[in-house]
């Protein structure tokens, strides 16, 4: 509840701030009036910041229910999108759909979903790869987890490396924008494209969260009290690419937003998935509706990408839990 | 009744169990013994349905290879060896985890009374001693089968090595609860080491050796010198007073 009060205040403060120097309120009182509005105003306020605004949403909602799975999924807090490479596998596939979609029959069938959906593939994919290596018997060990991660996402990127440089001018352009990790690129359109890919699986989500607390004791024993753990897997799986493909095709490589979201809720509220996950949604959504805030205000007129912000404040948090895990329990 | 029929399980292509048929009964404690890499831990990972097998095994006529999980939950629950939690749950949290009734809260909190945990509800599982977390898996495993018979179908506990890391008063505390627990018409089935601790608890015992059942029976009959000497390779001596169960001791060669 206070997080959602939390969310409205935070929505409010980023419809406000901005370059453009527009009273936001009035606007919007004006459009809700029916009173004639002037283009420039009604062009920032509802084709400008509010589909931005949405996009931050998503993306801040999406990445953080990413890693709060994943860390389940995994059975460690050190899990997230960005570290393990799954963000990697997602950036692979959208670039194959930006460069090599033109050369595919049926891409046009899907039109502005198959950036998107080949995220998502590569997303599933790298996923299913990292639990393939990582797992064994039932155990994650953290070391072989991160270091697969490193090992993907180094693969992951030489192989973006290749499509790039096979990219012509275009194509080039369309991925270096992309690529700056910005929310600045929302629109209606793209909205129209990432609000499904990432709300169902936000409004799935809580379904795992028994599973997830089972899994917690290990899978032979969340097997015992009654779960399927393979199909809970294959699930949990499926829901984090759909989420993490979507993020990262709207938005390019935001890091450290799934790891440090779960991490916070996990301090105040415990870590039962039942609350976990769906206080994950809100505050990823508040924190990278922040972080866009201020990657729009710190060099205004100009503005930073959304990734470094995220990074300056996810690195230094990332070490922290893994120094405070060392001292608690085995690796 | 839990019954297994020719039950064979490779590993790595290796054969660790051939053929051993079995039979532990509700209202009874049934132990598994043997010398370490005799099969013990493998044999009841395949009576609880954790590793593939050849040959038949059925719980209360229930076919363990082909039931769903939740079905098998309602009938049975698993202690494992050693149990590592992912994320600092309390102790409460761990112990409801298994309990499928509305009220949970109260089962899990009287099954942590019944293992000496009544206070421990609100510490985090991760920072308990080794025989803390494992007397909270125990209460967490009788709260998911907390009543031992629901509609005249007994329900079965497996141990897995239950009093491994435990000191001799509670050794002897989880001794009372399985033996409370089969008294009240339920089954056990658990794997041991401690011979004496096995003597003293047990209405029927299945001897393992190099992967076969060498013998199944009452302690009085399992237990015999000659017999233990060969299973495990060492010199040890059976007393067997009148009317005070079987003691096991083991002898230095000198």
């Amino acid at each position: 509840m206070a997080l959602a009060l939390l969310l409205l205040c935070v929505a409010a403060a980023s419809l406000t701030v901005g370059a453009a120097s527009t009273s936001v309120w009035q606007t919007m009182g004006d459009i809700l009036a029916g009173r004639e509005v002037s283009l420039r105003d009604r062009v920032v306020l509802w084709d400008i910041r509010v589909p931005r605004l949405i996009m931050g949403c998503l993306v801040g909602a999406g990445l953080a229910i990413s890693g709060a799975i994943m860390q389940g999924l995994f059975r460690n807090p050190l899990a997230d999108p960005g570290i393990v490479g799954v963000s990697a596998g997602a950036s692979l596939g959208a670039v194959m759909a930006i460069v090599l979609g033109g050369m595919l029959p049926f891409a046009p069938l899907f039109g502005s979903w198959l950036v998107p959906a080949s995220a998502f593939g590569g997303a599933w994919a790298s996923t299913i790869l990292l639990y393939r290596i990582a797992t064994r018997q039932g155990r994650t060990s953290v070391a072989t987890m991160l270091l697969a991660g490193i090992a993907l996402t180094a693969l992951t990127m030489a192989l973006t490396g290749v499509l790039v440089y096979m990219a012509d001018d275009t194509q080039l352009r369309d991925f270096s924008f992309w690529n700056l990790g910005s929310l600045a690129g929302a629109s209606w359109s793209k909205l129209a494209v990432a609000a499904p890919m990432i709300l169902l699986p936000v409004l799935l989500a809580p379904l795992l969260a028994p599973g997830l607390n089972a899994l917690a004791l290990g899978e032979a024993a969340a097997g015992h009290i009654g779960f399927r753990v393979e199909r809970l897997k294959g699930t949990a799986i499926l829901i984090t690419a759909a989420a993490t493909g979507a993020a990262v095709a709207a938005s390019g490589g935001i890091g450290f937003v799934g790891i440090v979201v779960p991490h916070l809720l996990r301090l105040l509220s415990g870590p039962d998935h039942r609350y976990l996950l769906p206080n994950a949604a809100l505050l990823g959504a508040i924190l990278l509706v922040l972080a866009d805030l201020v990657a729009r205000v710190i060099i205004a007129p100009a503005e930073l990408p959304i990734g470094i912000i995220t990074a300056l404040i996810g690195g230094p948090f990332f070490l922290w839990i893994l120094l405070r895990q060392r001292g608690l329990a085995e690796l | 009744m839990l019954t297994a029929q020719n039950v064979s399980v490779s590993l790595a292509r290796k054969p660790v169990l051939s053929t051993v048929s079995f039979t532990a009964l509700p209202g009874e404690v049934t132990s598994i013994i043997g010398p370490s890499g005799a099969g013990k831990s493998t044999f009841l990972k395949a009576l609880t349905g954790d590793l593939p097998f050849d040959g038949e095994i059925r719980l209360n006529d229930l076919s363990v290879r082909s039931a769903l999980p939740a079905k098998l939950a309602r009938i049975r629950a698993v202690l494992p060896q050693a149990s590592p939690m992912a994320f600092p749950f309390t102790v409460l949290e761990v112990v409801r985890l298994g309990c499928p009734t509305p009220d949970r809260d109260r089962i899990a909190r009287e099954a942590m009374a019944h293992v000496g945990l009544a206070g421990f509800a609100a510490r985090p599982y991760q920072l308990l001693s080794g025989g803390e977390q494992q007397r909270v898996q125990l209460a967490r495993v009788l709260a998911q089968v907390w009543e031992p018979v629901v509609k005249g179908m007994p329900r079965w506990l497996f141990l897995d090595e239950p009093v491994s890391s435990l000191d001799i008063g509670h050794q002897q505390q989880i001794m009372e609860i399985a033996r409370i627990f089969a008294q009240r018409g339920g089954g056990v089935v658990m794997v041991m080491h401690d011979l004496n601790l096995t003597a003293m608890a047990s209405d029927s015992i299945a001897l393992l050796c190099r992967g076969e059942l060498m013998i199944q029976g009452s302690p009085q009959t399992v237990l015999s010198e000659n017999r233990l000497r060969q299973a495990f390779d060492c010199h040890l001596t059976v007393n067997k007073p009148p009317e005070a169960g079987v003691f096991v001791l083991p002898c230095l060669a000198s």
